[in-house]
């Protein structure tokens, strides 16, 4: 039995410790790079210094564009795995990722190529939101169990990839372009994807907070939240719809990072406990870390090339799940 | 029987229907109305829908048909956290979120008492505080709930009621999975509760001798109605017990309460399994 004092100050120093590796990897990833800069070279360029034009039109906007959506997506993952109350559900599981990306796609086959910068990010929420509408939809008559929306998810999930590959089929050149950026990836983020990304985030932190604050609750029984005044529905919904928004943004700034979803949720549970008041903010550091370090990594495992991250992310990703599920097989054995 | 200390709310089902789907009902036309501040026990066999009747009664399933009031008003057009002032729920085989410690769990209680994003007040930590005492958790306040036994847990899980200050409390089968010190030790806690604070108490039993031993009114289910209400003495009969059970027994006087206690017989025509070797080995 540990005391609860003792507790809350573990936790503590884990969002601290998370907080400064954030922070330490976001400085990593401006250094790296085919120019390498020192910490002191960094801060000078930031005042305006020699180096000033890579750091802040390339570097900068690139590593805070996977620190936010990194956080956004591991948030995206919290929400759903508590409203389907499956620790295995995540934005790609559940169809919203394949939503985007299959608006992404019609972006890129049916809208000219000028208009691709403002539209692409319009049609990768309007996928993802109509992917939602279906599920809710769906839900609203076969009953919103958790299992229903997972499968109801999984299924939706394979009609879009099956569209994407008939578009693929029907417009191979322009849906080749869309298929690099759904592989996942910050390279090449602008200043203007960070305001894009970090404004979205803004609009959403309001459902984040009340998603935060209903997510202990969330984890009882249906019966008992109806018993204390809850909706059992209402609030699975607006889990549901605030992970979506959270996912959307995400994906619109850079395409389809597997598995982040469902592994920082997992790993802050076992750093933080399940507690929401410690899990929200350690989840989305968690994700802001994974993203970061998947980005750095695969920038210098394969030097002078560079693997996307979503690409390092599903390589340390896979595993990972494969590891959980055993476990879980091993508890319930 | 002593008057209830308070006059209470008066929960009614009024020719309900309930069930998972229009075309298969579980009771159908069902009229029935809970004594305040006594207990009630629902009784009836497996699948015979007395636990569907109580998540009706909360609210946790619409009815198919008919209404449930509190003091004369629909609950289903009541706001959820007005009802859940007047009325709280303790399911079957409840479940919490990993991690939880007693006080936690009884903090939820508070929900229908303050606004979404206010902060737990004074009396909200009193109302926690008096619902781990009245449930005998104190020492175990701060405790997980994984690490609890079940008796302790159910006790964690109705002092989540008690922090509701709710005057009527559902319960569906408190004392399955427990064992018999266990049942004992949530039952008697539930009769203290009722005497000391006239609350109201609908539970489903299994065990017909501790409906008999513990509740004032008795509601018996079967063939999709009520089959019988009124006091143990009253609907614990011979004749009930094979209506509603298809069972037959004797019913005598329990030696030490006098209350009803019925004991089964087995049916005429089949051996109990065992019995045949029993004296061999």
């Amino acid at each position: 039995m540990t005391l609860p004092g003792n507790r809350t100050r573990t936790r503590v120093h884990v969002i601290v410790l998370l907080g400064l590796l954030v922070a330490g990897l976001a400085l990593a990833g401006i250094c790296a790079g085919a120019v390498p800069l020192s910490p002191p070279q960094v801060l000078d360029a930031l005042t305006g210094g020699p180096n000033g034009f890579v750091v802040l039109q390339y570097r900068l906007p690139r590593v805070a564009v996977a620190v936010l959506a990194g956080a956004a997506l591991a948030l995206s993952g919290l929400f759903l795995q508590a409203a389907v109350r499956n620790p295995l559900a995540s934005p790609d599981v559940i169809g919203v990722t394949k939503g985007a990306g299959l608006g992404a796609m019609l972006v890129a086959v049916l809208v000219p190529p000028g208009a691709h910068l403002w539209a692409t990010p319009v049609g990768v929420v309007a996928g993802a939101a109509s992917v939602t509408a279906l599920l809710l939809r769906f839900s609203r008559r076969a009953g919103a169990h958790g299992a229903t929306l997972a499968l109801a998810g999984i299924a939706i999930a394979a009609l879009a990839a099956a569209a994407m590959q008939y578009l693929m089929v029907v417009f191979p050149q322009r849906a080749d372009q869309a298929m690099v950026w759904l592989a996942g990836s910050v390279y090449g983020s602008t200043g203007a994807d960070v305001a894009g990304l970090a404004v979205w985030l803004v609009v959403c932190l309001p459902g984040v907070v009340v998603c935060a604050r209903l997510l202990d609750l969330a984890g009882l029984g249906d019966d008992s939240q109806s018993g204390l005044g809850w909706s059992p529905r209402g609030i699975r919904v607006l889990l549901v719809v605030v992970a979506v928004a959270l996912a959307a943004g995400s994906v619109a700034a850079v395409g389809g990072i597997g598995f982040l979803g469902l592994l920082a949720p997992h790993l802050a549970a076992r750093l933080a406990g399940r507690r929401a008041r410690w899990l929200v903010p350690a989840t989305a550091l968690t994700g802001a870390v994974v993203l970061s370090l998947a980005d750095l990594a695969g920038r210098l495992v394969a030097l002078p090339n560079e693997l996307p991250a979503g690409v390092v992310a599903a390589v340390v990703g896979g595993p990972y799940l494969l590891y959980i599920l055993l476990r879980e097989a091993r508890v319930h054995a | 029987m002593p008057e209830p200390r308070t006059g209470g709310h008066r929960l009614e089902a009024v020719q309900v229907s309930v069930g998972y789907s229009a075309a298969a009902p579980v009771l159908t036309a069902t009229d029935l109305s809970v004594p305040p501040g006594r207990i009630t026990a629902l009784i009836g066999s497996n699948g015979s829908g007395k636990s569907t009747l109580l998540r009706t009664l909360a609210r946790a399933l619409e009815p198919l048909a008919g209404r449930v009031l509190l003091d004369g008003a629909d609950i289903a057009r009541m706001p959820r956290r007005d009802l859940a002032r007047a009325l709280s729920i303790l399911p079957q085989s409840p479940v919490a979120p990993e991690g939880l410690t007693v006080r936690d769990l009884c903090r939820f209680g508070r929900h229908p008492h303050r606004g979404f994003l206010a902060r737990e007040t004074e009396d909200d930590r009193r109302a926690v505080e008096a619902a781990i005492g009245a449930a005998h958790l104190g020492e175990l306040a701060d405790r997980d709930l994984d690490e609890l036994s079940g008796g302790q847990r159910q006790r964690a899980w109705i002092a989540l009621c008690l922090a509701q200050n709710s005057p009527i409390m559902l319960l569906d089968e408190p004392t399955t999975y427990l064992d018999i010190a266990h049942q004992i030790e949530v039952l008697d806690l539930l009769r203290e509760l009722n005497q000391t604070a006239g609350t109201t108490v609908v539970m489903v039993l299994h065990d017909l001798n501790q409906a008999a031993q513990y509740a004032d009114h008795v509601i018996a289910v079967a063939d999709r109605r009520v089959h019988a209400a009124g006091p143990p003495a009253e609907v614990l009969t011979p004749g009930t017990v094979r209506a509603v059970f298809g069972v037959d027994s004797v019913v005598v006087e329990h030696p030490v309460t006098g209350s009803p206690l019925c004991l089964p017989l087995s049916r005429p025509g089949r051996v109990p399994a065992g019995q045949a070797g029993d004296w061999s080995g």
